[in-house]
């Protein structure tokens, strides 16, 4: 079954939204005690250098609310036609209850809803519309998906804490129900067997918060571990099937789309896919990752603002898409972007959800 | 396949600071780290087509390891 195809489920807008504060990888004194030469094989080789982080009292769901609340605002939709509101991410606002009840009072939708929070990563912005997808088949009309993550918060992961990677963003994507949408293709795979590969362990009921784990220098830790290598070697090894495999149940060719959206993990890995399934480099954005760090699963629709803002509002795409990571998880998609509306990545304003 | 353009692959992949030829012991490169092994595992795939696992490259001793690795298994 991971295999699948939607009809009648359509795109209709995508906005991002991502913090103002820049970090530069050149000015972290932590990594490498700031030596430039060392910090410079670092960018070179995986082709991180800035990211935009979150200030402490600043949440996923205070980016997404603003995502959500520009992208109902240009598209002038009125908030009482929407039936359902996802929120992905693996840093939510609370425990109890999920951020997608605390952003459905925010964002002001109606009882006539369904909300719900699922905790993804990386593949979170293809894992959203694969739920979005089932709900529009399933009755609901009007589908906001909300991705973001702010992994700014955990403990630096990059391959055994080499550096800094990641950046924060929250997005919003409207999904409809439309008669005349071409379909959508999923394919999705789990490897539960390396759900320690990226790992979070303390702050949970498993290991609940104590002053020992939890806390260094009187400041909260979010203690997060990543197997660099062993991410490294899944996804050399698990994504290139994946996609081939969806290729075949859709019937395309690997030159059939216009574009290739993956997720920004870095730019080994990006390089990697491209060379095994022969993809046009050109038409494969990898800017992303530099300018704003490894996003998680705001990536894919940060890098559709980023770069392709114009071509998605201006003509149809067909865009092969794939996410990959916390779980471990993989999947791939294929989708068409038909003069759909599309922000900017937008600058977070503490006044704009007021 | 000529070995010294191997060895320039692997220089300029690592990056390192100091000298390296054939002889040198990996571990004595500050720069052999898990980046360096993700880099040139990243290379053996897409210059060369090999396939080879992260964990694998820790049984390399010397350059020289690496570059017979390749020679051995290019286009095989």
């Amino acid at each position: 079954m991971p295999k699948c195809i939607f009809n009648n489920v359509s795109v209709k807008g995508i906005s991002s939204v991502i913090p103002e504060k820049e970090l530069s990888l050149y000015d972290d004194k932590n990594l490498y005690n700031g030596d430039e030469k060392k910090i410079k094989r670092v960018v070179n080789s995986s082709g991180f250098l800035n990211r935009r982080v979150v200030d402490d009292n600043t949440t996923t769901a205070d980016l997404c609310e603003q995502a959500a609340n520009k992208l109902l605002n240009d598209l002038k939709i009125e908030k009482s036609t929407i039936d359902g509101l996802l929120f992905i991410s693996y840093t939510p606002d609370y425990l109890m209850p999920a951020t997608s009840y605390v952003l459905h009072k925010k964002i002001g939708l109606s009882e006539n809803c369904i909300c719900a929070d699922i905790p993804q990563a990386c593949s979170g912005f293809l894992f959203g519309l694969y739920q979005a997808s089932m709900m529009i088949n399933s009755g609901c009309k009007r589908v906001l998906v909300l991705v973001g993550d702010t992994f700014s918060k955990f403990s630096d992961m990059f391959i055994d804490h080499t550096a800094p990677v990641f950046g924060d963003a929250g997005t919003a994507t409207l999904i409809e129900y439309d008669e005349n949408a071409e379909p959508i293709y999923f394919n999705i795979n789990s490897s539960g067997k390396n759900y320690d590969a990226l790992i979070c362990k303390n702050g949970g009921f498993r290991n609940v918060p104590t002053k020992d784990n939890f806390y260094e220098n009187e400041n909260y830790k979010y203690e997060s571990k990543m197997d660099g290598g062993r991410i490294f070697d899944f996804t050399m090894n698990n994504i290139t099937p994946n996609i081939k495999e969806l290729l075949e149940y859709s019937n395309k060719n690997i030159e059939d789309f216009d574009y290739y959206v993956f997720h920004q993990a870095n730019k080994f890995i990006l390089q990697n896919i491209a060379l095994q399934l022969d993809i046009n480099q050109d038409k494969m954005p990898m800017e992303t990752l530099t300018k704003y760090g490894n996003q998680c699963g705001a990536s894919i629709p940060c890098t559709i603002s980023d770069k392709l803002q114009e071509q998605v509002s201006k003509d149809n795409n067909l865009i092969l898409m794939a996410g990959f990571g916390v779980g471990l998880s993989w999947i791939s998609t294929i989708l068409n972007l038909n003069k759909i509306y599309c922000s900017k990545l937008e600058t977070y304003r503490e006044d704009y959800n007021e | 396949m000529n070995k010294e353009d191997l060895l320039q692959d692997i220089i300029d992949t690592i990056q390192p600071e100091n000298e390296i030829t054939f002889d040198t012991e990996l571990e004595t490169i500050d720069e052999w780290d898990s980046l360096s092994k993700i880099s040139i595992s990243a290379l053996l795939n897409s210059k060369y087509k090999i396939k080879i696992a992260f964990s694998e490259l820790s049984n390399f001793k010397k350059v020289e390891d690496i570059c017979q690795f390749i020679e051995d298994n290019h286009e095989k």
